[in-house]
């Protein structure tokens, strides 16, 4: 069977403007990622602010240009695909962004909002038929059919974020590309939409890339992890396997600064933060990206960068993993 | 309670709205003694930050604080501006959630922090300076005496947040207001800002009230929590117990529906039905009834009085008083 979708070897990067006295660059973001998806599955790409984990999910759907490396949509290359027919395909591949709000038009209706990726999908259908569609969508994600009149300002947060997802359905997607669709959300709202992808896995064999910082939230919805850091996959694993027993010293780190809810636990942790930075993306150091902040950092991983090295189902960028 | 450094009694706040009055914060009272580090915990509308802002004297135009609020003898909501800016500064500091958009961008960061001991300590410029870089270092920042004159932008996010604490806490404050202060940070960032937090709160004596909607943030910093809901107090009791023992349904349906890496995993994740209301305080009732699955008759009529359940620990719920 093709996957869904597959990323080989992607390199992701933003030009920079020249100066008067400097000439303009390219910054590498993202730097040879892969991975496949099958349908009905969900990947969770977790790092912290900087990491590229967004830009990944961007370029996943073409919305930035790979740098190189391909981006293959059920088998077929995305930079084969000329714009048009491009365009009719995105109905494939859908976004959801963090802040739902932020992501729909104040002034349209829910409706509009929620049909109006039809008008490029499915051109020339008349307004009922749009409206129908709509109000259909918005079932998907629980919503009844009389938020189909109002506007964005008058939904809560939760509600926005359902109608981003259902906006994202409207056009029948095989993969939604989930860019911290919940770090915006209260607690309690948190579990329902994340409940609700769940849902939308199971009854349309959707695949997920759930894009997110928050590891928690990442271990109730993922079937397997990739952790990122300074634009490289440091660990790929599993869920349960890296659930129990994460392998690079950064996922283990970042596992323990996740407060939970137990005071007894975090007691315990209290006083004994990871110290140190991440390096800037600007300037990434020769090594390894995690060597300045890593306890067991040996000379070797400030001078040469691990390879993502691939044991059965696991991957694992370090010199010295922990296993 | 007389050895209270701050004691809060029926505080409300409310908004002038142009639909009617908003109520953001309802009747709520607490204590807080000297050193205490205590969790207000809420999700948004629960007025957990216009709790801070009406002590600090920040409401927005269209806000007007009631109630009394007695910081070391002084009822802070009847003080003149001039009077609450003499206590703001030298025993009252507060930290935001942005720490970008609260530091001032054409000074310098270490102009900035001894603004505070100048002008309210009655430090010389000299000495301020000084004492600014011996703070910086401190929380450490990195080469603290160069890095005094650099300015806001220059910092990461997680540098400027230590630097607005250096700044909070250089005047010696005997209360730390913080709203939020690590929610913008990355979680290993957030971990030695917490880790910071506690170890100048126990350096300082400082007693803190600390602003979060994340319980595992209050689990690893404070004694004491506040669970807050509609503008009201739902539970309030030490971390220690309030955590394992949760006694009302709206601290029970969060804890149960906040993600847990040490959990076992369910096929999916336990929700509280329904959607938070903001500004609906006020109201007869109590705030969570519409979204409670206990609820009986008497929840949306009557509003239950927070009454005392355990060793101190207090509870708001019909139903707590007859089936604890």
């Amino acid at each position: 069977m093709t996957a869904l979708i597959e990323a080989r070897r992607l390199s992701v990067g933003y030009p920079i403007p020249g100066g008067l006295l400097s000439r303009p660059r390219h910054l590498p973001v993202v730097h040879d990622i892969s991975f496949t998806l099958d349908a009905g599955q969900v990947l969770g790409i977790v790092g912290e602010s900087g990491c590229g984990k967004s830009t990944l999910g961007r370029a996943l759907l073409r919305l930035i240009p790979a740098s190189a490396g391909q981006v293959l949509w059920q088998g077929q290359d995305l930079a084969d695909i000329d714009a048009n027919t491009l365009r009719r395909r995105r109905a494939e591949v859908q976004i959801i962004f963090q802040d739902p709000v932020a992501a729909l038009d104040p002034r349209m209706t829910v409706a509009r909002s929620v049909s109006r990726p039809l008008a490029t999908f499915e051109p020339g259908l008349a307004r009922d038929a749009l409206h129908d569609r709509a109000v259909q969508a918005l079932g998907l994600v629980g919503l009844a059919p009389e938020f189909a009149g109002r506007y964005p300002h008058e939904l809560s947060g939760g509600q926005a974020q359902r109608v981003g997802i259902a906006r994202a359905l409207i056009g029948g997607p095989k993969l939604i590309v989930c860019d911290e669709p919940v770090s915006a959300l209260d607690v309690s709202i948190q579990a329902q939409v994340v409940n609700l992808l769940l849902d939308l896995r199971d009854r349309l064999g959707l695949g997920l890339v759930f894009i997110s910082h928050n590891l928690a939230v990442v271990r109730q919805i993922s079937d397997r992890v990739m952790v990122m850091c300074l634009g490289r996959t440091v660990e790929m694993a599993p869920r349960d396997a890296f659930y129990a027993g994460p392998q690079h010293p950064y996922s283990r780190a970042l596992m323990a600064a996740v407060p939970e809810p137990d005071p007894a636990t975090e007691r315990a942790r209290l006083g004994h933060a990871l110290p140190g930075e991440l390096p800037s993306i600007l300037t990434p150091p020769p090594g390894c990206v995690f060597a300045g902040r890593c306890p067991k950092a040996q000379s070797l991983c400030h001078q040469t960068r691990p390879d993502l090295i691939a044991t059965g189902p696991r991957a694992v960028a370090c010199h010295d993993p922990d296993r | 309670m007389t050895d209270s450094l701050l004691s809060i009694r029926d505080l409300s706040v409310r908004f002038a709205l142009p639909q009617g009055v908003g109520v953001a914060v309802d009747r709520v009272s607490f204590d807080l003694a000297p050193g205490e580090v205590l969790g207000i915990v809420g999700e948004s509308g629960s007025g957990k930050s216009q709790i801070l802002f009406a002590l600090m004297g920040l409401l927005a135009a269209n806000g007007r604080p009631a109630g009394q609020a007695l910081f070391d003898g002084q009822d802070l909501l009847a003080l003149s501006p001039r009077a609450l800016d003499q206590v703001r500064g030298a025993s009252l500091s507060m930290i935001f959630q942005d720490p970008m958009t609260s530091l001032n961008p054409y000074a310098r960061v270490g102009d900035q922090l001894a603004e505070g001991l100048r002008v309210h300590k009655g430090f010389s410029r000299r000495d301020a300076w000084d004492a600014a870089v011996a703070m910086l270092d401190r929380v450490r920042i990195p080469d603290a005496a160069a890095r005094a004159r650099h300015y806001p932008h220059q910092f990461s996010g997680g540098m400027r947040q230590r630097v607005m604490i250096a700044m909070a806490l250089l005047v010696r404050p005997k209360l730390l207001l913080a709203d939020e202060p690590t929610t913008a940070l990355d979680v290993t960032v957030q971990a030695q800002v917490i880790d910071l937090m506690a170890e100048l709160a126990a350096e300082t004596g400082a007693a803190t009230i600390f602003v979060t909607h994340d319980l595992g943030v209050v689990a690893r910093l404070c004694d004491r929590v506040i669970v807050l809901y509609g503008g009201r107090i739902m539970e309030e009791g030490p971390a220690a117990t309030l955590f394992t023992t949760p006694r009302h349904p709206y601290s029970i349906g969060l804890l149960a529906a906040t993600p847990r890496m040490a959990a076992p995993l369910a096929p999916r994740m336990t929700t509280v039905p329904g959607t938070p209301r903001s500004g609906a305080g006020g109201k007869p009732g109590c705030p969570f009834a519409p979204r409670c699955a206990r609820r009986i008759d008497r929840c949306l009529t009557e509003t239950p009085a927070l009454r005392p359940a355990g060793p101190a620990a207090r509870v708001a719920c019909h139903l707590a008083e007859v089936a604890p």
